[in-house]
């Protein structure tokens, strides 16, 4: 494969992963406080379909993104509410929030056309890559990195801004605080379950704006099977990442990749039935999943927050 | 506007009182639906009636819901042992696919040379094997190797509904078939035979499996272990119960029982296998186990509420042309609305508008 082909590729895989790692990004803020949000795949449907429905009505390309943000808050801000506040069974109220989600999303998706009619097939204005002068320059890596649409630069920043709060500031040590010790978080005087909602909430913007990479940019349109299984890649890269934003951009990546890889295997003509290779990056989560997991444990190292999935109590 | 939580420290609410929430929290959803259903321009009070005359009105429509309750009772069943012993399967949607498969396999292949008594037999026991074997993978994944079961199952599905995609509109797909994505019909000794409308015998074969499950889970030795699991995994590792071989047990069984629901639906219903066939029936299932709070026999009528909701919704797509996941939509309000209103048991919830302040529960 020669040098252009396999750079075009990687830089594919880069656009393909970005809403992944939007997601997983915005879920790892959510565990570190403590709460598993399974409902991502339905978050990330509902910001697609918002923000596509806003696009076509506004032309606006930030309006649209913003609304998105604001969608999938709202609906993991009824997660949060469910978690947090009444101390419900998390894995349950996140496949309510799943089916819920992409119920909703199609259901938008089939009434928010012209005169109710359906967004299915119908174009708008979106994203397009913008390449950075100079930068785009280097060898290689320019025309991966820096020849890329806007929301992925901006997920770039939020890799970055993440990471650094998270392990640098003060409000990250408060965050990994009440998501491994709630006691002695609330002890320390924080507000453990405001701070677990808030969270819960910023998770789900984050996971609404991935999805509005979907249909404003990767692949510009709606449809029910627009975010495909994406929001749950993301939970498992949660996992494959320990709770690293800066390894679960490596991770989305790897998955971006065997994404594209089937459709170019596909037009280069494999033997392959292609719902073979459309089972690749399925396969793969599970495989990575078994692997990483049995070496955390042999290894000893702690990933996940000790008090992930438990509803904090104060004790009277 | 200020809301303030205050925790209570009333730790059992009377009958009563939890069933006026429950009755105060679903005309809440209804209204809080009214309210989505006039933002999307559709007159509520039409739509609620369409639905429920959709589900319930004549014996066409009941038998249609029988027909959905089934496969839902089925998969919730089935869900809900592994449940017990707190694992989640998420993949009974896969299960299901692999007993449609197998029962598919028996029929094109194997039937023809068999006695015709036998066909449906040996069909209903390659289902179970296969949705057993496609249960416990994940099952051991997690015994062994501490994988997340949530993520695993999950995976499983997709990986499944590949399989029947490869197998509709390449592998299997009727020669004679016009390129319709589909097998050929299954020979007549290959249907599971229709009592009510489509309904057919399986019904009667879920009542019957509540009845067992009921029974293993309040009498007998497994049913208690997976109770004390429930409650707790770390007493039932100190208790010296087989944690891991129960798991592995409740999934052989979850993943056959699954199968057996798509194995009815496509020997019952569809007499062949066809795109299409997967109706995402899996996180469904899962809530109906929940909302029934794992009670076996609870599973039915829970079932048939949700049977009755989706086929009224299918009923307003018809007289209404409104997309019927619609039905979807409005289920989620009303599981957010009663769940939430857990809330009014956990705290003394005050709100407080321009200087007045309500408080609930007064």
């Amino acid at each position: 494969m020669d040098v252009a082909i396999l750079t075009s590729l990687v830089a594919v895989a880069l656009s393909s992963g970005t809403s992944i790692i939007l997601a997983t990004i915005g879920e790892i803020l959510t565990e570190r406080s403590g709460v598993v949000n399974l409902g991502l795949e339905g978050m990330m449907a509902i910001g697609a379909v918002t923000a596509f429905a806003v696009v076509y009505y506004t032309d606006s390309l930030a309006l649209g993104l913003l609304v998105s943000m604001i969608a999938a808050g709202l609906v993991a801000a009824v997660h949060g509410f469910l978690c947090v506040v009444a101390g419900q069974n998390q894995t349950l109220i996140g496949i309510i929030i799943v089916t819920t989600g992409l119920a909703l999303a199609e259901f938008l998706g089939q009434r928010l056309g012209p005169s109710n009619s359906a967004l299915i097939g119908v174009t708008t204005a979106h994203f397009s890559p913008v390449e950075i002068p100079v930068l785009s320059a280097i060898p290689f890596l320019g025309k991966i990195l820096f020849n890329q649409d806007p929301v992925v630069y901006a997920m770039y920043g939020v890799v970055v801004l993440t990471w650094f709060y998270i392990s640098k500031t003060k409000y990250g040590l408060h965050l990994r605080a009440i998501g491994e010790n709630p006691r002695a978080a609330d002890a320390m005087g924080l507000r453990v379950n405001r701070l677990r909602f808030v969270y819960t909430v910023l998770g789900g913007c984050l996971a609404g704006l991935g999805g509005a990479h979907l249909s404003l940019a990767f692949s510009p349109g709606w449809s029910n099977t627009l975010v495909g299984g994406r929001g749950w890649i993301a939970i498992a890269l949660v996992i494959f990442s320990g709770w690293n934003p800066v390894r679960a951009l490596f991770g989305a990546i790897l998955f971006g990749g065997f994404s594209i890889l089937q459709f170019h295997l596909q037009i280069l003509g494999s033997a392959f039935p292609p719902e073979f290779l459309a089972m690749l990056p399925y396969l793969l989560t599970i495989v990575v999943l078994v692997v990483v997991t049995r070496w955390e444990s042999l290894s000893k190292r702690v990933g996940a927050p000790a008090a992930l999935g438990e509803a904090y109590v104060r004790e009277k | 506007m200020l809301f303030s939580f205050e925790e209570t420290s009333d730790p059992k609410p009377s009958l009563s009182r939890r069933l006026a929430t429950l009755l105060l929290s679903l005309v809440f959803a209804l209204v809080i639906g009214a309210v989505f259903m006039l933002s999307v321009g559709v007159d509520p009070p039409t739509t609620y009636l369409t639905m429920l005359s959709g589900a319930f009105g004549s014996s066409y429509s009941l038998s249609e819901t029988l027909v959905k309750a089934t496969p839902l009772s089925f998969l919730a069943l089935a869900v809900l042992l592994p449940s017990a012993a707190q694992f989640w399967n998420v993949g009974a949607e896969g299960q299901y696919a692999m007993g449609a498969f197998a029962g598919t396999g028996i029929s094109l292949f194997v039937a023809p040379s068999l006695p015709p008594g036998l066909v449906i037999p040996i069909m209903l026991v390659a289902a179970f094997a296969m949705g057993a074997v496609w249960g416990v993978i994940p099952a051991l994944l997690k015994t062994f190797f501490k994988a997340n079961e949530i993520l695993t199952t999950l995976m499983m599905n997709y990986i499944a509904a590949y399989w029947l995609d490869y197998l509709v509109y390449t592998a299997w797909k009727d020669p004679n078939g016009f390129g319709f994505p589909g097998t050929a019909v299954f020979p007549a000794d290959a249907w599971i035979p229709q009592i009510f409308g489509r309904m057919h015998v399986g019904f009667f074969l879920v009542l019957a499996l509540a009845v067992v499950i009921w029974v293993v889970m309040g009498r007998s030795r497994f049913g208690f272990e997976l109770k004390v699991m429930r409650e707790s995994l770390k007493s039932a590792y100190y208790s010296g119960f087989p944690v891991a071989r129960n798991i592995v047990i409740a999934m052989v069984v979850s993943g056959g029982a699954a199968a057996l629901a798509g194995l009815f639906e496509i020997a019952g219903i569809d007499h062949r296998l066809q795109a299409g066939f997967l109706m995402k029936y899996g996180f469904t299932a899962l809530i109906i186990a929940w909302m029934a709070r794992l009670n076996p026999l609870a599973v039915i009528p829970v079932a048939i509420l949700y049977a009755g909701l989706s086929t009224g919704a299918d009923q307003l797509q018809l007289s209404m042309g409104l997309p019927s996941s619609i039905a979807t939509v409005l289920m989620g309000i009303i599981l957010v609305v009663i769940l939430g209103s857990q809330v009014l048991q956990r705290y003394r919830v005050t709100l407080t508008v321009g200087g007045k302040l309500w408080t609930l529960p007064s």
